[in-house]
């Protein structure tokens, strides 16, 4: 890369990084595998900039990091690391202790969720993407994301006994 | 706040995503980075070109021997032959391939006769004790081929063993849909000590139906046993790890709460090959390798994940009775490789490119039960997946340096 596509490179990190990393954050939900996974695909973006950067850098990027996070090999890394840090619990302001309290059982819920069910949580629920994006972006069909999306949110009723008092969304079922 | 649950994950992702800004010096890094990658792309493609000239003289149809480059000069020099060296790096991330496809990745292994690392194209590879065989993975089966495995979990779609003698891949067969196989929610396989079994452990969706699998690498003959501990005592998800003389395994216990979530580690049940339970251990970290278990089979090394900003550290307890002998407070997060001797432990560290005057290049570490550091080497490759430590016996004079 020469030294004007490094600073375009570099403008364009400076500027949408804020955005990628929320996404990265939402996926991992820890903060030190959320910088090791965006640092991990912007490598990969720099390498190929020139040619990424005349498309749509941010939309490749933001894919790289879903198909990144769900590979299996990554997957490894993450096991074997002996820290593995939680994002820090955001201070409870004006919600009510039972809203905080199912937020934190449910921050805990997704831990345990597998990468690839998160992933489709994040991209229903935090990115509103339709299902046919959801598929393309995770390589599948859309109707693996219905039963992703539906065996993920039954897990997450197992992990976390404190939702059974919210209604199901519709959506879980299909759409 | 939304009344179902669509709206409650909305506001936790959101809450997540506001949690951290993004990492200071993320530019220099990210950059840094790319270029380290793209000096290990060119180091490869040196021995890509040595590959060629291999295939001529009829070497090795599946291995790619690294001629120089970052697999003879990583390690820092050392006077003889030490008595432990890493086997393999498995898990490479290739440079040159830009999807996240299978392909992605390769592994580095120990060639014992020259003392190089050689390259293979399996994302998966573990050597046997000996270092005559090597346990293979290959392909990837999260995405859209699910239906062939057990369970549609994330792993490869085929495991194998590749003889290093002969440059072939033996791929364990695929018993019918229903029957455990080496496919979905098992984990990559472990070979034991003594180099005879190779064992998968085995957690379907359905926990009552967990267990592993024993797979004789001579005939491929796959034995599956039956162990609901492994879904009814195992919230942490953690695999099987062999014991020390090969007759049996241990599973690190983390049942669930009263409320049904994960629960915290209570212990180390420790079984025999059949799967009974022959004795329980107090401990409160986890036994993740097999090679946490010291060379004498006398002490564990155990650890657990950590909040941010607490130190992490490492449990050294008796195997015998789970009885804490130390603990080792260590100054940065590592990855816990297993011991070169009952005195010492291997760790793995990060490069810091954000610190002033830390150092930006990975490195293994041999430290001592004090946490102080007694050896520093480069890895042959930076981040690999998983990396496996074996005897260095047997090692020409010209890979001293490779040992520790």
């Amino acid at each position: 890369m020469n030294a004007d596509l490094e600073r375009e490179f570099s403008e364009f990190v400076e500027a949408r990084s804020h955005a990628l990393f929320r996404t990265a954050l939402a996926l991992t939900g820890h903060r030190q595998q959320a910088e090791d996974l965006l640092q991990t695909v912007l490598a990969r973006g720099a390498r190929h900039w020139t040619r990424i950067r005349t498309g749509t850098p941010e939309a490749y990027l933001r894919t790289a990091l879903y198909r990144e996070q769900v590979s299996w090999w990554r997957s490894l890394r993450r096991r074997r690391e002996v820290s593995a840090a939680q994002v820090p619990e955001v201070a409870a302001t004006a919600d009510d202790t039972a809203t905080v309290d199912l937020h934190l059982a449910l921050r805990q819920a997704l831990a345990h969720l597998a990468p690839k069910h998160r992933a489709v949580l994040v991209l229903r629920y935090f990115e509103d993407r339709p299902d046919s994006e959801i598929a393309e972006i995770l390589h599948c069909t859309e109707s693996t994301v219905r039963s992703q999306a539906a065996r993920a949110l039954a897990r997450l009723r197992d992990l976390c006994p404190k939702l059974e008092i919210l209604t199901i969304p519709k959506e879980a079922v299909g759409r | 706040m939304s009344s179902d649950v669509s709206g409650a994950l909305r506001n936790v992702f959101e809450e997540m995503a506001d949690s951290a800004p993004p990492p200071a010096g993320l530019v220099p890094a990210t950059l840094g980075r790319a270029r380290r990658q793209r000096v290990a792309r060119l180091t490869v493609g040196g021995g890509l070109a040595a590959v060629l000239c291999a295939a001529l003289v009829g070497l090795l149809g599946a291995i790619v021997p690294l001629t120089g480059g970052a697999a003879d000069q990583a390690a820092t020099g050392g006077e003889g032959v030490l008595p432990s060296v890493v086997t393999a790096y498995s898990g490479v991330r290739d440079p040159k391939v830009t999807d996240p496809s299978p392909a992605f990745n390769y592994s580095l292994v120990l060639n014992r006769k020259k003392g190089r690392y050689d390259r293979v194209p399996y994302p998966f590879a573990m050597p046997s004790p000996d270092g005559s065989r090597v346990l293979v993975g290959r392909g990837d089966n999260s995405r859209g081929m699910s239906g062939k495995g057990a369970s549609g979990g994330a792993g490869p779609t085929e495991v194998g063993v590749l003889d290093l003698a002969n440059g072939n891949v033996r791929w364990i067969p695929t018993p019918e849909l229903g029957v455990p196989t080496v496919w979905g929610y098992t984990n990559l396989g472990r070979w034991s000590p003594d180099g005879r079994q190779i064992l998968f452990t085995y957690r379907p969706r359905t926990a009552a139906d967990s267990g592993f699998l024993l797979v004789d690498p001579e005939t491929l003959r796959t034995t599956f046993r039956p162990l609901p501990d492994l879904g009814t005592q195992n919230t942490h998800g953690l695999d099987l790890v062999w014991t020390p003389g090969s007759d049996g395994f241990a599973l690190t216990t983390s049942p669930e709460t009263s409320a049904g979530a994960s629960g915290n580690v209570t212990g180390i049940r420790f079984y025999d090959l059949t799967g009974r339970l022959l004795r329980t251990v107090p401990a409160s970290a986890s036994l993740v390798e097999a090679g946490w278990f010291s060379p004498n089979g006398s002490q564990m090394a155990l650890t657990e994940p950590v909040p941010v900003g607490a130190q992490p550290k490492v449990t050294v307890a008796d195997a015998e009775t789970g009885a804490t002998r130390q603990v080792i407070a260590l100054h940065r997060p590592v990855r816990l490789l297993g011991w070169t001797d009952e005195r010492h432990l291997l760790v793995y560290v990060y490069g810091d490119a954000e610190t002033p005057g830390a150092d930006e290049r990975d490195a293994l570490l041999v430290v001592d039960l004090a946490g102080q550091t007694v050896r520093t080497i480069r890895p042959a490759e930076e981040s690999p997946q998983q990396m496996f430590i074996g005897s260095s016996e047997g090692l020409p004079g010209s890979a001293a340096k490779l040992t520790f």
